[in-house]
């Protein structure tokens, strides 16, 4: 191998000393790159294992039909699928100094502190986006915003999209709510 | 409803098992080892056509500090996804095999920052119960991330060090407190715009991009008052890559791309280090011995590591200066050719692929934000400094996570990978509940 880069540096020294031929290293270097690439398809095998299971897991969810708003994508989605013109009132129905307030929504609502909100609940405990009721394909479901102290249905904790109905009650720090 | 549940729940408890994500890790991680040592007792072999002396010692601590990072992983985040240990170790242990080569003192330092990394990654995992505590404490951590940012501009703690003004020192220990501002900002970033995003979705005026020019403006600062290009574009492009998926705006991505390039272009005209930057981008032939010396030294070692390389410890990748930190890329395409570099390549996409999958199947909006902008970090810093090196862009110094030698980089980059680690933990327990 000649040194096509001018006059040897300091590493170029090394080349006087060397008795192993170069077709050993040859063997040795497509060794070592194949030994990397080796570890490469594991990789990529444990990645398309964890992709095929997280798609039989969301078959299989589906197939036994939970609700669709489980399956449905949340958090970042497509703001299409809001049914924009769909109304609706939430009632509060608790605490007692709060109840009896309703407001009058249509196709999407956020409840929060905020004062953007649709549904505003000033209490500390209430995150300023906290919670969203949300009309799709027809259904209302509620889904949590990352709110701080999480938002409850019937007592159960909002953890992905779920569908509600009249006479579900969602709560968001000691503020009961009911859709109409 | 509640027998659907119970049937649903135990496909996915059979698929889960049936995956095992720590045993493919153990795996994954012992052939990262191999691979590791036969890179190591290659490139002394190479050089020197001896077995290196310290391979006894170099296979118990590489192979300790894998053992130590899997049991953590194992006890704090048992159902993360099992690929980004592996491949963050892999990258780690090619780039200890080529500074060991390069210099051999560096190497040794190099060795006790990645125990100190492997020890912040333990720390992260233990401390945090959960990611999204760091959401409480945005504003501290906006603050936090800001003074780490400026600290190498105050007197007595900042050092000025080849040109760029991004060292900081205190007491006997110098850092580079950017590193750090780096995660506390993706921090930030995601926590405020948790709470705007549903509004910068339903309307956007222009009020609403005053933050994108803040986040410019403050970018801007950094270049002209430090003198660093890499860290500048790495913060901005965070920022607006992460509004830009908070909004769900393409608007927010033009006018990012558009102050962009107003700031690259008035930045270029005002000042001569940016001007220097592009000059021998363009063409480095210009002037080979001196403004363009290492940009041609790294194009040769590029050309002459071909298709396989000159092979580890054959090459002369010591010609280039800074080669063990902003061009180990260079050092890596020598004697590991294509095909070694493009390995680097695949490593960085598969890392950029598990951080993305975690944002997209998250149903928290703060993790998925912070996701995001964690693997952003990872994937700019990558393609800004290798793409550096290949001449795609003008090159700006910066390291390349995990491969090149630098403490401060090393320790911010495996909190970074421990966030990773415990967010896709927090995903998949999550979904398989």
């Amino acid at each position: 191998m000649t040194n096509r880069r001018g006059p040897a540096g300091p590493q170029g020294s090394n080349y006087d000393r060397h008795t192993v031929s170069d077709s050993l290293l040859l063997v040795l270097r497509i060794c070592l790159l194949a030994l990397v690439y080796l570890t490469f398809l594991r990789v990529l095998r444990a990645v398309w294992a964890e992709l095929r299971a997280e798609h039989r897991v969301a078959a299989a969810a589906s197939a036994i039909a939970v609700p669709a708003a489980v399956t449905g994508s949340s958090g970042v989605s497509p703001g299409a699928e809001v049914d924009e013109r769909v109304r609706a009132r939430i009632v509060v129905v608790a605490p007692a100094s709060a109840a009896g307030s309703v407001f009058e929504i249509q196709g999407e609502a956020i409840i929060g502190r905020a004062p953007g909100c649709e549904v505003v609940i000033d209490d500390a405990r209430v995150s300023k986006l906290h919670a969203r009721v949300v009309c799709r394909r027809g259904r209302w479901v509620v889904e949590d915003l990352g709110s701080t102290n999480g938002t409850l249905l019937n007592d159960r904790v909002v953890a992905t999209a779920v569908g509600i109905g009249p006479g579900d009650r969602v709560q968001v720090a000691d503020h009961v709510l009911e859709l109409v | 409803m509640t027998a659907a549940g119970s049937s649903a729940q135990e496909v996915k408890t059979d698929l889960r098992n049936e995956v095992h994500p720590r045993r493919v890790e153990a795996g994954l991680l012992l052939m990262v080892g191999a691979t590791v040592a036969a890179a190591y007792g290659m490139a002394s072999f190479g050089a020197s056509e001896t077995i290196p002396a310290d391979v006894g010692p170099f296979l118990f601590w590489m192979f300790g500090l894998g053992l130590v990072v899997h049991l953590a992983v194992r006890r704090w985040a048992p159902a993360a996804d099992p690929v980004f240990v592996p491949v963050a170790l892999l990258l780690n242990g090619l780039g200890y095999v080529v500074i060991t080569r390069l210099d051999g003192g560096l190497a040794a330092l190099q060795s006790t920052w990645t125990a100190v990394g492997v020890g912040g990654l333990v720390a992260t995992l233990v401390v945090l119960p959960r990611v999204r505590v760091l959401e409480s404490y945005r504003y501290l951590l906006g603050l936090a991330g800001l003074g780490l940012l400026v600290l190498p501009l105050v007197p007595g703690f900042g050092r000025e060090i080849n040109g760029a003004r991004i060292w900081a020192s205190v007491g006997p220990v110098n850092f580079q407190p950017g590193e750090f501002a780096k995660l506390a900002l993706a921090a930030f970033f995601a926590a405020y715009l948790v709470d705007s995003r549903e509004l910068l979705r339903t309307r956007l005026e222009l009020r609403d991009l005053a933050p994108i020019g803040v986040a410019w403006a403050g970018s801007l600062g950094v270049m002209i008052l430090e003198r660093d290009l890499g860290s500048s574009l790495l913060f901005f492009t965070l920022f607006v890559v992460v509004l830009w998926v908070a909004s769900e705006r393409w608007i927010v991505l033009g006018v990012g791309g558009g102050l962009f390039v107003a700031g690259a272009v008035v930045s270029w005209q005002l000042f001569d280090h940016v001007q220097a930057r592009v000059d021998s981008w363009i063409d480095p032939f210009a002037d080979p011995k001196g403004d363009g010396f290492q940009i041609v030294e790294a194009s040769f070692a590029l050309a002459d590591g071909g298709l396989t390389g000159t092979g580890l410890g054959r090459g002369e990748p010591g010609r280039i200066p800074f080669v063990e930190t902003d061009f180990i890329f260079a050092a890596i395409g020598e004697e590991l050719g294509l095909a070694g570099s493009s390995a680097v390549l695949m490593a960085f996409l598969i890392l950029v692929g598990s951080g993305l999958r975690i944002a997209i199947r998250t149903s928290r909006i703060f993790d998925k934000l912070f996701a995001l902008g964690l693997t952003t970090l990872i994937g700019v810093q990558a393609f800004v400094i290798i793409g550096g090196v290949l001449r795609v862009v003008p090159l700006t110094g910066i390291t390349l996570p995990f491969v090149s030698y630098g403490g401060s980089s090393l320790v911010a980059n495996y909190v970074l990978l421990a966030l990773l680690v415990k967010l896709s933990h927090e995903q998949r327990s999550a979904e398989a509940m």
